[in-house]
């Protein structure tokens, strides 16, 4: 029905040339802070009131300030590029892109490419009793990760200094703290001068560390999720875990992987689909497109 | 008042895509406005004032049984233009699974007046009116195939839903209370005798079923592009995406997914177009 978004996409993008957009925008985001259905009103006029003050950041940010830290809802966090933290806030509490029901007062959550925290202070707002295990194999990552988890005095967050892949071992990471990856395919996707460089890293599988029930599987990790899904298939752990999201990233040089995963997704019997993201249409072959995120949730 | 607001709104936002369409020239355009603004409150004064069974559109005289319906046809077909394909040819071969009432037909005649269209629908009603747009709008080259499609042949149970005939389905989780008729189900792949420009496939969470049926026939080879839509439901055992994908997979074909498909009853449907890559 929305195929054509050319239509539609031409008209908004008609109307974004103008500065007014940009309050339309922030009307939007203030309706999507009030309809958050997970939240109570005064909750909602606490996220209100951090999400004024990101705002104003954002607007200072390069120009008079430099802004390193910020205070948001109950969480103080620190950073390197606020530009990061920002896109990074909106995705992930803004547009809920990891939010998951659960009855449990303390759900078992594992997190891949946990990065600078922002996921975890996430689950631990809706869930505050929540289990976490978080893996972040980036050491200047995992430092930041460990001081915003220390800061906000969050308990029950295991931290695991490892990457996530098919075998055990040891190998060379590609990229910054911003993207990488131990997927040699996503060289071609990310900026070259980058993708250079290069660290060692120590590979674990994560079905070692799945012993019981996960409520809910976070993976981010740039390339490498085809080879994580894989592993936990071939080790039949997937049944043990009742909801996935993950982004899916296209690797040069190997078209679709994307059905593998959704092939052994649907094998463990889970119902696939996609996170909306209203008028965007995914070309998976083109190799400039950067990630889709798939919904997976057992039936 | 609320729905009254409600479709104002709505209103006016067709009339912005229409113009903003990439796809049409001016004239069609003030022509589409025209005729949807006739539909649109032809729709409103439904059942109050009127009581219409077909209505002048475009260059067709289309038979319909409620007009709400036909109203969201027009808005998927003609304005959201979802099945909007460009070919190399002025007489491209059709396959249209889901015709309904016929308006993805005629969208397809007003496209490419030369094209050769196979249009399949279970609903015998529905296939009435159907047969009936074909001969009114003296369309050439249309055939139709009253048959539900599958993975095998046989009979099978449709779910009708009254004054929801978009919706009708096989599926027995999602059926929502709708009158159970028997239709025929066929493999699509026993039709397939030429070269199909384009196959386009909306049959309400049979997809899964049609793809499985496609992997496993030599015929589908003939098609080189796709339009779909797949219905995301999540009662539903066997609509599994892997099997649409896998066919991709196997016969070479390039696939875009939409990611906008929330739709206000609850179901989630991804349109996916898909088509073989040049060798």
């Amino acid at each position: 029905m929305f195929r054509n978004i050319g239509n539609l996409e031409t008209f908004k993008n008609l109307l974004n040339k103008h500065m007014f957009i940009k309050i339309k925008e922030i009307h939007s985001d203030i309706k999507n802070i009030f309809s958050k259905k997970y939240l109570l009103f005064s909750q909602k006029l606490i996220f209100f009131y951090s999400y004024v003050l990101i705002i104003f950041n954002r607007f200072f940010d390069g120009r008079f300030l430099n802004v390193k830290k910020q205070r948001f809802l109950s969480f103080v966090i620190e950073f390197d590029d606020f530009s990061d933290f920002y896109w990074t806030f909106r995705e992930i509490f803004l547009e809920d892109n990891y939010y998951f029901d659960s009855e449990k007062e303390s759900p078992c959550i594992i997190d891949c490419g946990g990065n600078i925290g922002m996921s975890v202070l996430y689950f631990k707002y809706l869930y505050p009793g929540a289990h976490i295990k978080v893996f972040e194999a980036l050491p200047e990552n995992a430092e930041i990760l460990q001081r915003n988890i220390t800061n906000n005095n969050l308990v029950d967050v295991e931290i695991i200094t490892k990457a996530v892949g098919a075998e055990e071992g040891e190998i060379e990471m590609f990229g910054d703290k911003r993207a990488a990856t131990i997927s040699k395919g996503m060289t071609d996707t990310h900026d070259k001068s980058n993708m250079k460089k290069s660290i060692k890293v120590c590979v674990v599988k994560l079905s070692s560390y799945i012993t019981k029930e996960v409520d809910f599987l976070k993976i981010d990790i740039e390339g490498a999720e085809g080879q994580v899904i894989e592993e936990l298939s071939e080790s039949n752990v997937l049944q043990k875990i009742r909801r996935i999201t993950m982004e899916y990233h296209s690797i040069s040089g190997e078209t679709n992987l994307l059905s593998g995963i959704v092939s052994s997704l649907e094998k463990a019997k889970f119902k696939i689909s996609f996170v909306s993201d209203v008028s965007r249409v995914i070309d998976l072959n083109a190799r400039s497109f950067s990630h889709i995120m798939l919904v997976a949730l057992k039936k | 008042m609320k729905n009254i607001q409600h479709r104002i709104k709505k209103y006016f936002l067709n009339i912005a895509k229409i113009f903003f369409s990439k796809n049409t020239k001016i004239l069609e355009k003030v022509s589409l406005f025209y005729f949807y603004t006739k539909i649109a409150f032809a729709n409103f004064l439904n059942g109050r004032i009127l009581h219409l069974k077909s209505i002048k559109f475009l260059g067709f005289k289309i038979y319909f049984k409620t007009i709400s319906e036909l109203e969201m046809l027009i808005e998927e077909i003609f304005i959201d233009e979802a099945y909007y394909f460009k070919f190399k040819k002025n007489n491209p071969t059709i396959y249209d699974c889901g015709g309904n009432i016929g308006v993805s037909v005629l969208y397809f005649k007003h496209l490419y007046p030369g094209a050769k269209i196979k249009v399949f629908e279970p609903s015998p009603d529905v296939v009435a009116l159907l047969e009936k747009n074909i001969e009114a709008n003296n369309l050439k080259g249309v055939s139709v195939c009253s048959t539900a499609l599958s993975d095998s042949e046989g009979t099978v149970s449709l779910f009708i839903r009254e004054g929801m005939s978009l919706a009708s389905t096989t599926s027995l989780e999602e059926r929502r209370g709708g009158t159970e008729v028997t239709v025929r189900k066929s493999k699509l792949s026993e039709y397939i005798d030429e070269d199909v420009d384009l196959l386009k496939i909306d049959v309400q969470l049979s997809e899964g079923s049609v793809f499985k049926d496609l992997s496993a026939a030599a015929s589908s080879k003939n098609i080189k592009s796709i339009l779909m839509e797949y219905h995301y439901a999540f009662g539903v055992e066997d609509n599994n995406l892997s099997d649409i994908l896998n066919f991709f997979e196997k016969n070479s074909f390039s696939y875009k997914i939409s990611l906008n498909a929330e739709k206000p009853d609850g179901f989630k449907t991804y349109i996916i177009e898909a088509s073989k890559k040049p060798v």
